[in-house]
């Protein structure tokens, strides 16, 4: 689906990731982690065109992503931002039905197709109270929700979330990370999150990537990469990592 | 609070109505119904218009008409330009004037105004025409600088803005020092007192208004979506470089065709898409038609009280919209402390 080759990032002389190489794959859901200043960040905003690549090449299906215009790619991939920028004056509907933009003509009309798109991603994200409320209103982890859906409603086959759970409480973070697996499952949709929670990569990701210092420490399942040495290595903290009865994924606990 | 967009619409085009009528009836020659009703009836049949009624047919179609459309112009393509610039730079103090309509207009005007044209239409025309493309021209080199600073997004543009404001302004005051003539016609213009004088001024402006404000409204839903940041925009699919270009030339050219003719007029552009937000919401598809429609209707009320509150005098227009628009900055100023006036 997205293909990254040899792909490096420079901020001014400074870089920040270098020649990190991934596929992520249709079904899949697929985990960055990695400490603070890793690159995480950057890495998705080279997916999504907003930052210029030093080197390497990232395909959206085998074509050049540099080649597509900004239509182009929001039909392909949706991104719900790390922190996302909330304006005055717009109610929850109105934010989810941005979504539909790549869809719309030049002055956005919906057409029923894109009412009911937008209709089912605020019922899938729990949010149909709210549509009618100012977003700037809302708590933290509602408006987290708002912009989940807004990236529903895009329908898109990629979708890439950086840290989608920092505003939300537990019982909400289970809720937006089971929607976005169950979405990978049976849409097929190719999935990228940002977490730091390394507990929820583990019970969440297909695959989980371990960034240090703008380059990939190590690449595969949840059981393959999430070893002590691993997160030793790239946290600086000794952890530990063991097996509780009943969970199938490693647990993960710093010592 | 929001109210219905259609049911705002209907109410201030029913304001622009009756005020229109204000505007033609209020002035220092007073007119008769009958007398106007006359000019009517000959104008729409056809025949010779008799002597008596030729001074007042001249008030009537020479000037007072044509300064009342003039009027409705200028404030629908202020206003509108205002909301456009504020949802451009996602700033709620931002008005057309911020990246040098106003100031590059302005130095047209005086330099026009220290030259002593042939009195032909041509030369009378040459204050609007030379203000219009000094107006463009100076939002075109904040443009370029703004993008050659190296300072992504609309801080480059506003800082340059800033920049070449001061610049212009200084090179204003020379030249209006230097050149002795006429000084007073230059204030007068500052201010937004020029004259309309018969249909020729609107017969210029009409086609640049128009295309201005169509294509602003054409671009409503990217101003919404731009309203998410640029970077979330063109994750939605807008693209944000061409979405901007587009905004500032139709603004620009809107605004600079307005004050071209009728003077530099403050505040418009930035109470009245306020007023009309805080009524219907933040979608610019709403905003930016029922801002024309305001602002039309705001200047065609400042005009009336401009020609009543001193009679048989005039104060220029821009004074009465100063009047009413300073508190009202203030207050939105008041209103915006402590939340994020550039978000």
């Amino acid at each position: 689906m997205i293909s990254l080759s040899d792909v490096s990032i420079h901020y001014g002389d400074q870089p920040v990731v270098q020649n990190i190489s991934f596929d992520i794959q249709q079904g899949k859901v697929m985990v960055l982690i990695g400490p603070n200043g890793s690159g995480k960040t950057t890495i998705i905003r080279g997916i999504t065109g907003s930052v210029k690549l030093s080197g390497g090449q990232i395909k959206y299906d085998g074509k050049n992503s540099a080649d597509l215009s900004e239509m182009e790619r929001a039909k392909y991939l949706s991104v719900v931002p790390q922190n996302s920028l909330l304006p005055d004056g717009f109610s929850v509907y109105e934010t989810v039905a941005m979504g539909r933009t790549p869809y719309l003509g030049l002055l956005g009309k919906l057409s029923e197709e894109d009412r009911r798109r937008v209709n089912e991603a605020i019922r899938e994200t729990a949010i149909f109270d709210l549509r009618k409320k100012d977003v700037r209103s809302l708590s933290g982890g509602e408006q987290q929700r708002v912009i989940l859906a807004r990236a529903l409603a895009q329908d898109t086959p990629v979708m890439i979330l950086d840290e989608p759970t920092t505003h939300l409480d537990l019982n909400h973070t289970i809720g937006i990370l089971s929607l976005v697996r169950n979405l990978s499952r049976e849409k097929g949709t190719a999935v990228l999150i940002v977490l730091h929670d390394l507990n929820l990569a583990a019970r969440f990701a297909d695959e989980i990537i371990i960034l240090k210092q703008g380059n990939i420490l190590a690449m595969g399942t949840p059981e393959e990469v999430l070893t002590e040495n691993n997160l030793t290595a790239v946290y600086h903290v000794p952890m530990i990592v063991f097996r509780h009865d009943g969970i199938s994924t490693p647990i993960v606990l710093p010592k | 609070m929001r109210r219905s967009a259609s049911r705002l619409g209907i109410f201030l085009l029913i304001g622009i109505f009756v005020m229109s009528i204000a505007g033609i009836w209020i002035g220092s020659v007073p007119l008769g119904i009958s007398q106007v009703w006359d000019i009517l009836k000959y104008r729409i049949t056809g025949g010779a218009l008799p002597a008596e009624l030729a001074g007042t047919d001249r008030i009537l179609f020479v000037l007072r008409i044509p300064r009342t459309i003039m009027m409705l112009l200028t404030g629908a393509a202020l206003a509108c330009s205002g909301a456009s610039y504020q949802g451009l730079f996602r700033n709620p103090l931002a008005d057309p004037y911020l990246i040098g309509v106003s100031t590059g207009a302005s130095l047209g005007a005086v330099i026009a105004m220290s030259v002593q044209w042939p009195y032909t239409k041509w030369g009378t025309m040459m204050t609007p025409i030379l203000a219009f493309v000094v107006s463009l021209l100076t939002v075109w080199v904040v443009f370029r600088l703004g993008k050659v600073s190296g300072i992504t997004g609309n801080t480059g543009l506003i800082l340059s803005g800033v920049a070449v404001n001061s610049f212009i302004t200084a090179v204003t005051s020379v030249w209006m020092l230097f050149s002795h003539r006429e000084l007073r016609t230059s204030f007068s213009w500052m201010l937004g007192g020029m004259t309309v004088n018969g249909w020729e001024p609107i017969k210029i402006v009409i086609p640049f208004i128009l295309i201005g404000i169509i294509g602003q409204f054409l671009l409503s839903h990217r101003l919404n979506v731009l309203q998410f940041g640029e970077e979330q925009a063109a994750n939605l699919g807008i693209s944000v470089h061409k979405t901007r270009i587009g905004i500032v030339f139709f603004a620009t050219l809107t605004t600079a065709a307005a004050i071209s003719f009728s003077g530099v007029i403050g505040f418009v552009g930035l109470i009245i898409p306020h007023v009309i937000r805080i009524l219907t919401g933040g979608d610019y598809r709403k905003l930016i038609p029922l801002s024309a429609l305001g602002g039309a209707f705001f200047l065609l009320l400042a005009d009336v009280i401009a020609r009543v509150i001193i009679a048989p005098q005039e104060l220029p227009v821009g004074i009465i919209t100063a009047i009413a628009g300073a508190p009202f900055f203030l207050w939105l100023l008041n209103r915006n402390t402590g939340r994020e006036i550039e978000r």
